[in-house]
């Protein structure tokens, strides 16, 4: 057996307990979600019959080509994905290649989630944290109100990040340009922008050896449509806004417990709205942990009665290796003028197979 | 003067309580002798990912159901085996990272390490590193 033969079968055989190094060069890794949800009122926007959802599954890969360079990729299934009968859907959430230059400074290209925030990098990778779903007080904010989110799944463009030593501690930072959002259905956003001004942001993120993280973030684009008139040839802009969302986080440890916060200020356009979470956790026996979650979203700071409220208490047990079952309850509260629940307050029962590799 | 005798002894008692229970490994083509807690944690935490010659740092620990483990992730970087998974799990899973290679035991650790002139590792306190592509380096 000659060395690579060794190398490649030592390496190859052996899993680790999150990816499979194929050599020592490429990773793969993913995860699987399998979910119930039955809302235990009459009323209310829960899932009245009870449903199985087949959440998603990804499959993530990371080749690191030489000591400079890798390329990460995921490849995303969400909910059964049977596209011969048109449900769900299949897509890459990111591919980029990457270049080290030093580990301080790196840059990216490509299809990269937006690095805004706790949750939405991490969104579908139901391994990665505790609950269920993410927070939709600051993620998924359409399911508490809002019509239009504090900044956009993804971004197409460039990134440049890194890490730099302060003192024992670490200081992360991102900072984009892409295509950003934009309203027109015609246009592929990955592919094309329909104006020449660029989404920019970024984030920053200063965590202790303890394990205590603090970090912000920040979005800015302008967000135009266009309507092409009876008669022209010519796209004419119909509409403008400004989106400007600001963020911060933490997430704490405290005798034991892990405490996370998130807030987000957002301005679109004229209207000023606020999501929110604070969630307290308890690793017990390094294998359950209890949590509960609150959040609140408020679509239109000027607007009274119109604030929806959740809290989630539940438990997150790991079965084996990355294999864990969330058993949750989430309670909705809202204010009448709130678009999405309308004042109507309800309680859902929610569980969950989650598994990573 | 006594107190700062009995502070100097309790820090090497600590000290030498967490470096007693792992040796960390080395390839021995890689010129470093010693290597500080600091800076093992921000390897295995993905913080550093480099070493000074600018090679990418291969990093393996021996999996947190073996004593060796279970002492690495408990006193060595002090944040146990299941916070170290729940942040991999983050930078994998979002793209920024890729996760340290898990091992059954000190042997597989010191056949890879002796494989990968990049890699770093450890083994267990009382274990006899014989093989000459593998040396130890001082935990400081």
């Amino acid at each position: 057996m000659n060395r690579k033969t060794g190398l490649l079968l030592l390496l190859g055989l052996t899993a680790s307990a999150m990816a499979v190094n194929i050599d020592d060069k490429l990773f793969i890794g993913g995860y699987t979600s399998f979910e119930f949800a039955k809302m235990l009122n009459d009323e209310g926007k829960g899932d009245k019959n009870g449903s199985f959802d087949a959440d998603g599954a990804d499959l993530v890969i990371a080749y690191q080509q030489t000591d400079r360079v890798r390329i990460a990729m995921d490849l995303n299934w969400e909910h059964g994905a049977a596209t011969e009968s048109g449900l769900g859907n299949v897509g890459f959430e990111y591919v980029y290649p990457e270049y080290r230059v030093f580990d301080w400074l790196k840059l990216r290209g490509g299809k990269m989630f937006t690095p805004f925030g706790i949750y939405n990098e991490i969104h579908t990778a139901k391994p990665a944290y505790l609950t269920i779903k993410e927070a939709y007080s600051t993620g998924k904010i359409e399911k508490m109100g809002s019509d239009e989110r504090f900044y956009p799944r993804w971004i197409t463009g460039v990134e440049v990040t890194g890490d730099v030593e302060v003192g024992a501690n670490n200081l992360n930072y991102a900072a984009f340009v892409g295509n950003g959002d934009q309203a027109d259905a015609g246009l592929n956003i990955f592919e094309e922008d329909n104006d020449k001004n660029k989404a920019v942001g970024g984030r920053v993120l200063f965590s202790t050896m303890g394990g205590m993280v603090i970090g912000s973030s920040i979005y800015f684009d302008t967000k135009r449509s266009y309507e092409i008139p009876d008669g022209e040839e010519d796209p004419v802009e119909v509409s403008k806004e400004n989106i400007l969302s600001v963020g911060g986080q933490a997430t704490i440890p405290v005798l034991g417990a892990s405490i996370e916060l998130e807030g987000i200020y957002g301005q679109y356009g004229d209207l000023n709205r606020f999501g929110g979470s604070a969630m307290v956790s308890y690793l017990l026996k390094e294998r359950y942990t209890p949590y509960i979650r609150w959040e609140s979203h408020d679509p239109d700071l000027d607007t009274e009665d119109d604030i929806a409220q959740q809290v989630i208490y539940g438990v997150n047990t790991r079965l084996d290796g990355n294999l864990f079952l969330k058993l949750e309850m989430g309670m909705v509260i809202s204010n009448e003028g709130n678009s999405r629940f309308k004042g109507v307050d309800y309680t859902e029962f929610k569980a969950a197979f989650v598994a990573g590799f | 003067m006594k107190t700062k005798i009995a502070i100097l002894l309790f820090l090497g008692f600590a000290l030498a309580g967490w470096c007693a229970d792992v040796k960390v490994v080395v390839n021995a083509a890689n010129p470093i002798t010693s290597i500080d807690k600091a800076d093992l944690q921000k390897i295995f935490l993905g913080k550093k990912n480099t070493w000074d010659d600018g090679k990418k740092i291969a990093s393996m620990y021996v999996k947190a159901d073996k004593p060796e483990g279970a002492a690495f992730f408990d006193k060595v970087l002090g944040i146990g085996f299941s916070a170290f998974n729940a942040q991999w799990m983050k930078m994998l899973y979002s793209g920024n990272a890729t996760p340290p290679q898990a091992r059954g035991n000190s042997d597989e650790v010191v056949n890879v390490v002796s494989l990968l002139e990049n890699s770093i590792g450890f083994v267990a306190a009382d274990y006899n590193v014989t093989n000459p592509k593998v040396k130890v380096i001082t935990l400081k």
